[in-house]
């Protein structure tokens, strides 16, 4: 698949033109999807999330300046649909998790003896969910504090201190069970 | 940069964690933001591709997509009649998300409370004044109450047996989405069942297209507007309208139901929306999932 230059897909999509929203979508749905992913925790929950997140951002466009890469705009929209959701989806589950529970799409499986990928999963799933979300844009997405800062309407110390809080409740949940050679 | 939603009190995890110095210390934050996580948690926290699902659901989250913003665009009447014009072909489900900016008044379990209140209060009075008056009076007044109901369902585009069909109590709209949701549940155990075939009988497609008409019917009333059924019936509709578009010069079209009823978990879901309904009952059309 070729893509065009970014200026020139932004012009597209503004126009509205069905073409440059595909490749749009094409271009950025992945990377969208497993942030929201990694940050909902649920399959079902990333897509109604990932779907919302494309409504508004082709809602939207219009008004990007260019002020920020496409990528970290969209991202920041991703952000903000998936904190929101993740408050109704709280509220929700306290009303209605019997029917969850009969539904069977709950959280993950806990198992009694989980790997260290589970207990890494459960860890970051432990952390506050702003401090979750900073981790993941900076140590898995790969995102720089001021593009943090920029996305969720923080200060840039806001971002790192809440890495630094994110890695040491990371470490103190993982070291004891650190690979030999590691450890 | 769209952070209006973004709360800050998502990054406290409690009071006493607020109140530690190494946290608000520059210096000392900034030198432990210095020394990253050890290179194996970092591995381990990108290495998720058995957690993260591989086959991401591309299509179908571009064709709810598409038809999100259709239904925003006023293709299908009344889908957010309440919603305001600059934000009218935004996700009915975003609209509601951000509670804080909403009026109060606005909040829908406030003017669920405020709608029971109010039938209360008229029932009273109708008690008291109007029913000890004459029998004529109260025959009126069952007469009246029985047309409103029947009025209600029928807009909701159910036919005369579906009519007599329905139970004489609960909510008119709820009542009429567990019949079509038990009714429909048997075409898709159908499809599902016939799922190998290329294209589905003249029958079927019949069938669905009728069931898609009463499934957008029902996303149109507000009294379904929760954000569990209209998920629910939004994917119903998805897979029906995938149901009516397979044809056989296009095999991949014939497998897009079967795929999107597993990837939304359809069956299960509408099978335990219907048994909700029906306490005590065993409601298992088209057999086992």
């Amino acid at each position: 698949m070729t893509f065009g230059t970014e200026a020139d897909l932004i012009a597209r999509v503004q126009a509205g033109e069905p073409t440059g929203e595909r490749e749009f979508y094409d271009r950025h749905v992945d990377r969208v999807y497993r942030l929201v992913y990694r940050m909902a925790g649920r399959a079902d929950l990333a897509q109604e999330w990932t779907q919302d997140t494309f409504v508004r951002a082709f809602e939207k466009i219009g008004q990007f300046r260019g002020d920020a890469a496409l990528s970290s705009w969209l991202h920041s929209i991703a952000v903000s649909v998936t904190l929101n959701g993740l408050r109704s989806q709280k509220r929700r589950d306290g009303r209605l998790a019997p029917l969850d529970e009969a539904l069977g799409i709950g959280q993950l499986p806990q198992h009694s003896e989980p790997d260290l990928k589970d207990r890494m999963r459960c860890a970051i799933d432990a952390l506050p969910v702003g401090t979750r979300t900073v981790f993941l844009l900076h140590d898995v997405e790969g995102f720089t504090h001021e593009e943090i800062s920029a996305q969720l309407g923080v200060a840039i110390g806001t971002s790192k201190s809440q890495l630094s809080r994110a890695r040491e409740k990371l470490r103190m949940a993982l070291l004891p069970f650190a690979p030999r050679e590691t450890a | 940069m769209t952070h209006e939603h973004f709360d800050h009190d998502d990054f406290v995890h409690d009071a006493a964690e607020q109140s530690r110095p190494a946290e608000v210390t520059p210096g000392a934050s900034a030198a432990r933001d210095g020394a990253p996580l050890e290179s194996w948690m970092i591995a381990l926290a990108l290495q998720d591709t058995d957690v993260v699902p591989t086959a991401i659901p591309r299509e179908m989250m571009w064709a709810r997509i598409k038809q999100q913003r259709l239904r925003g665009n006023g293709d299908a009447p009344g889908a957010a009649p309440s919603a305001a014009p600059a934000t009218a072909h935004v996700s009915p489900a975003i609209v509601q998300r951000p509670v804080r900016q909403r009026p109060l008044g606005s909040s829908p379990w406030l003017l669920r409370v405020a709608g029971i209140a109010a039938l209360l209060m008229g029932g009273i009075g109708i008690g008291r004044f109007l029913l000890p008056s004459s029998g004529s009076s109260r025959h009126q007044l069952a007469s009246a109450a029985a047309t409103t109901r029947a009025d209600s369902i029928t807009a909701l585009g159910l036919g005369p047996e579906a009519l007599a069909a329905l139970p004489q109590s609960g909510e008119p709209a709820r009542v009429a989405m567990d019949e079509h949701l038990a009714r429909t549940v048997s075409l898709l155990v159908a499809v599902r069942n016939d799922e190998t075939k290329n294209t589905p009988g003249a029958d079927i497609s019949g069938w669905a297209r009728e069931l898609l008409g009463t499934t957008r019917l029902l996303l149109d009333e507000p009294q379904l507007g929760d954000e569990r059924t209209r998920r629910l019936l939004q994917d119903l509709e998805l897979v029906l309208a995938q149901i009516i578009q397979v044809r056989r010069s296009a095999p991949e079209t014939a497998r897009a139901p079967g795929e999107t009823m597993r990837e939304t978990n359809l069956l299960p879901r509408m099978r335990a929306a219907v048994s909700a309904s029906r306490p005590g009952e065993d409601f298992t059309p088209g057999g086992g999932l």
